[in-house]
């Protein structure tokens, strides 16, 4: 069989000892990188892409890839011990994981991440294996219209998060749909919102806005309210995921699995969405969806590995069609480019060594954090063990000098700073930051597609009907929330039936 | 704000500030130029949006739970002053590099709020800055602003 | 407790050392060796992120520029505002020659036009010219335009249905299309999306008509395995890999020549004579080192080194033309 004598070639390649090494490196750099706040893989790839120039192309892509999905292992500790969540994925896991921390669970929250994340990668792999060039083209067939469609789901997806009402929600994805507006306009050029700042041209950047409303608020909030401070820190029940804990996520994970690996391969933006579907998607299976944002493990399972298993799956519009669908993977591109290796069609025959070798890595690289991330739970999780002023102080400082780094910008410190105001006046208010953010980093893609839909279609809403994807998506979208208001009328009368009998 | 009518009715502010960026936002995509559907002008999006804003703002502001609110208290000074700190600390920063506002910050954060004994905050704040700063200066070459301290040392030949 | 902030403090220590590992030391001061230019290390701004055409381009050049100059250039990326926040950097910095950029013509002209910025070309002072890299017309493999005629027929014909998508708005290529529809008449509809790689899915997706991008190495890979065809260059003369393909001047259009990326080494105005032309010496051998100019890509790097002289008549032309076609 012709895949798996490319695989074998990936794996003789892979197993150099010294690219061994490379993938060793790749993935502890990527996981302490993802641990701390504010550092996120964009600005570590970035400042190591340099350094690679000395490695020959192989080394280099599997040291790159490595931290990438290295640091979406660490991403999910800060998301979960501090609250602080490093990319657009995370988000969506602090709100069961950390609520899980704070009833002492953040052990099994972490575990299951691990494992999780390991699945999903695993399964990824697998899939890139067998169907790369398959999937490729038909991830093609998603013009503009359809990720309007996309979009506007994930927006619907958005407002079910989280605990707070759905009006709150709304509003909240409203601010975050305005603060994205923020910056040069694609279209025309012209810059919006910016008030004459060079900094804003480009718009606010989404580590700044989602350190600040989710750890500075939320530090700034616990300050203020001592007590909870030390009653956090105090209880750490058990640091391994028990066997009820495996059950109730298996099967989360095998669909974040599936789920992670289709939206992954989307050309632009698959992260995101891949977890929050699969959030919406466990929440809506669940018995008692009421338990969501209260530390259901499903919620911490399934988003991970979902995100995992898509950041993978995003290699394979960028190996096999050339394009890079996330700002990481555009940064491995440039780091092929400058190795005089083309991403793209021509690559698997060109350079069967780079592509397969890098493949292979991915699967050892996936084995070696399952193996560090393990005994590394117990490790993080007697950070919390600090005294909570201490841990919060230097998260803090590190949060800062974090931000900086992304564009060597202080301006970022500042959006940090206002943000986190903001982050704490609405915890104290009843919001709920999530939808705010994630509005945020899907309200650019929405626009532009919209504004690309029309300009192909001549200013004709039909495009949305007469393109197949968008169609069926709408469909799908308008047949939910009938649905959806059904059974929610349905669950408010057994809510309130609840709630009766717990006031007695 | 420390009344007792004005702590029942904080929390429909928020409603009301949202509301009026809404309108500001309205406004402000106005003036970019909203254009026409076949050839969307750069306001267009932001207009649709604060509209979307708007709205839900004044829906909230009626359906609005005061209830999940909470009150403001003598502690939230403290946060103030912190918040504070983080400003001076971002402006030393550019000013004179990181070392020293580092320690400043560290030191200050984690006697107040930590309320750590100085002999345990000191040694601690010294030691966090000098091992961020080679974490993301030395290790990660980052681009701090010149730091005063550095720059002393070098010039001392150390 | 002491023991426990030991050890975060362990975890910090050890991550950077494992970074220190990876990274080894790249910043190490450059000695003072001697007297003259240049006597310290030299900071190289790329206004762009890391992984772009105006990094690799940078990055290619910056280990051979450090070479000839006997002193390490230290590539830093400032990316933010298309490319304003580093322009402004490399401006605001002192003129001594220790900081230089690698600028192109959408930086240094377009931009600061588009986004009112007050800064311009006369406040950089253009040193070499590094490579100029040509915009290709394409089409799918299965587009009915077999050729340019054909499709500039078709445009003509059915005005605004044909759809050509560019890697973003307010770039010299969006701007070029537009003259093509002001100036004579060809009423295309310009569909801007996120970078090339954007434009391209859009064109293999079947979702716009054809785009007009970068020959960058993925677009000739594509064109040469025929999944791509190209209808025109932008280039004043034809393209060296693409002998059959006309240019737009031949199409009768002759000064559609400005949709044409020109990367070049610029520093802040005013620099030293002694350093501007120091600079310029070790650009020209550079771009004669194989394996820089195999990077940079070795159908862009102009044949006869262009000098300030001709950087500087580049920007001028191309401020002309943006400044009446904003006006409108």
């Amino acid at each position: 069989m012709d895949a798996l004598n490319n695989l074998a070639l990936g794996f003789s390649v892979a197993f150099d000892p010294m690219n061994l090494l490379y993938v060793f490196i790749g993935v502890v750099v990527g996981t302490a990188i993802g641990v701390l706040p504010g550092l996120g893989p964009t600005a570590t790839i970035a400042l190591l892409l340099p350094v690679t120039l000395t490695l020959d192309p192989t080394a280099a892509v599997i040291l790159l890839a490595g931290i990438y999905y290295g640091s979406m292992y660490g991403g999910t500790i800060t998301s979960v011990l501090l609250r602080l969540p490093g990319e657009a994925a995370s988000v969506v896991t602090t709100f069961d994981g950390y609520q899980m921390a704070r009833q002492g669970r953040a052990g099994p929250a972490l575990g299951i991440s691990a494992i999780g994340s390991f699945v999903g990668g695993t399964v990824s792999v697998i899939g890139l294996v067998l169907l790369a060039p398959v999937l490729a083209d038909a991830a093609l067939a998603f013009g503009p219209p359809a990720f309007v469609a996309l979009m506007v789901l994930g927006l619907f997806l958005v407002t079910s998060l989280g605990t707070g009402s759905t009006i709150k929600a709304l509003c909240m994805a409203a601010v975050g749909l305005l603060l994205s507006a923020i910056g040069q306009d694609l279209v025309t050029g012209k810059p919006r919102f910016t008030f004459g700042q060079t900094s804003l041209f480009d718009g606010l950047d989404f580590v700044a806005v989602s350190m600040g409303l989710f750890g500075v608020g939320e530090i700034l909030y616990n300050l203020e309210q001592t007590e909870k401070v030390q009653a956090f820190t105090s209880k750490i029940k058990n640091i391994w995921p028990s066997r009820k804990d495996l059950k109730d996520s298996s099967g989360a994970i095998a669909r974040g699995s599936v789920l992670g690996f289709f939206i992954g391969i989307l050309p632009g933006g698959g992260g995101v969405l891949s977890s929050l579907a699969s959030y919406a998607m466990e929440k809506r299976r669940a018995k008692d969806p009421s338990r969501f944002g209260h530390g259901a493990i499903e919620g911490v399972a399934g988003p991970e590995t979902a995100n995992n298993a898509s950041s993978t799956s995003g290699f394979i519009p960028l190996l096999v069609l050339g394009i890079p669908s996330n700002v990481v993977l555009a940064l491995l591109f440039g780091a092929l480019l400058v190795h005089g290796i083309t991403p793209g069609p021509q690559m698997m025959t060109n350079h069967p060594e780079v592509f397969w070798g890098v493949i292979a890595s991915m699967f050892i690289g996936n084995l070696m954090l399952l193996a560090l991330n393990i005994p590394l739970v117990g490790f993080f999780v007697q950070m919390l063990r600090i005294r909570a002023g201490i841990l919060v102080t230097f998260a803090v400082l590190v949060v800062m000098v974090g931000v900086f780094s992304i564009s060597n910008d202080v301006f970022d410190m500042w959006v940090v700073l206002v943000f986190g105001i903001i982050g704490w006046i609405m915890k104290k208010t009843g919001f709920d930051p999530g939808p705010l953010v994630l509005a945020f980093v899907l309200g650019p893609i929405l626009e532009s597609s919209v504004r690309q839909s029309l300009l192909l279609s001549g200013g004709s809403f039909t495009i949305f009907v007469t393109d197949p994807i968008s169609l069926t998506i709408f469909i799908a979208l308008g047949a939910g929330v009938i649905l959806g208001f059904v059974g929610r009328g349905r669950r408010r009368l057994v809510a309130n039936k609840q709630e009766k009998v717990a006031a007695e | 704000m420390f009344t007792n009518r004005a702590r029942s009715q904080w929390p429909r502010v928020i409603p009301i500030i949202l509301l009026l960026v809404g309108v500001a936002a309205m406004i402000g995509a106005y003036q970019l130029s909203l254009g026409q559907l076949n050839q969307p002008g750069a306001g267009l999006w932001p207009f649709i949006v604060g509209a979307f804003l708007t709205l839900t703002a004044a829906v909230l502001f009626f359906v609005q739970d005061p209830s999940e609110c909470e009150q403001w208290n003598r502690r939230a000074l403290g946060i103030v002053a912190g918040l504070a700190s983080l400003g001076l600390f971002i402006v030393l920063f550019q000013m004179i590099g990181f070392l020293i506002p580092a320690f400043l910050m560290l030191a200050l954060w984690l006697k107040t709020f930590g309320e750590e004994p100085w002999r345990l905050a000191v040694p601690l704040a010294v030691a966090g800055a000098v091992v961020m700063h080679f974490l993301f200066v030395v290790a990660l070459g980052v681009p701090f602003p010149k730091d005063i301290v550095v720059t002393l040392f070098s010039a001392l030949g150390v | 407790m002491n023991k426990k902030i030991a050890r975060t403090a362990g975890v910090f220590a050890s991550v950077g050392i494992m970074s220190a590992a990876v990274v080894g030391c790249g910043n190490t001061a450059g000695a003072q060796s001697g007297a003259g230019y240049p006597s310290e290390k030299i900071r190289f701004i790329i206004p762009y992120a890391a992984g772009g055409p105006t990094d690799v381009t940078a990055r290619a050049l910056a280990p051979c520029l450090g070479k000839e100059l006997g002193q390490s250039v230290v590539a830093e990326n400032v990316a933010g505002g298309s490319g304003a926040l580093g322009m402004q950097k490399l401006i605001s910095s002192k003129a001594d020659g220790y900081t230089v950029a690698i600028v192109s013509t959408g930086m240094t002209v377009l931009t600061p036009l588009v986004n009112g910025l007050d800064y311009s070309k006369e406040d950089i002072t253009p040193i070499g010219v590094i490579s100029h890299v040509p915009m290709n017309l394409v089409v799918g493999k299965d587009s009915p335009y077999k050729d340019a005629k054909a499709f500039i027929a078709a445009a003509k014909a059915n005005p605004g249905k044909l759809n050509v998508g560019v890697s973003g708005a307010s770039t010299p290529q969006a701007i070029e299309l537009q003259r093509l529809e002001e100036q004579y008449g060809v009423d295309i509809t310009v569909v801007p999306f996120d970078g090339s790689a954007g434009a391209t899915t859009a064109l293999l997706g079947g979702h716009a008509d054809a785009a007009f991008i970068n020959d960058a190495p993925e677009v000739s890979d594509r064109i040469e395995d025929g999944s791509f065809k190209a209808l025109a260059v932008s280039s004043e003369e034809r393209q060296k890999h693409l002998p059959d393909t006309p240019t737009l001047v031949e199409l009768g259009y002759p000064d559609l020549t400005l949709a044409v990326t020109t990367y070049a080494l610029a520093g802040p105005a005013g620099l030293p004579e002694e350093a501007t032309s120091k600079l310029a010496g070790s650009l020209e051998t550079c771009l004669k080192d194989s394996k820089t100019v195999e990077i940079i890509g070795e159908r862009f790097v102009p044949e006869k080194f262009d000098d300030a002289e001709t950087l500087k008549g580049i920007l001028d032309e191309g401020a002309t033309v943006y400044k009446t076609m904003l006006k409108k």
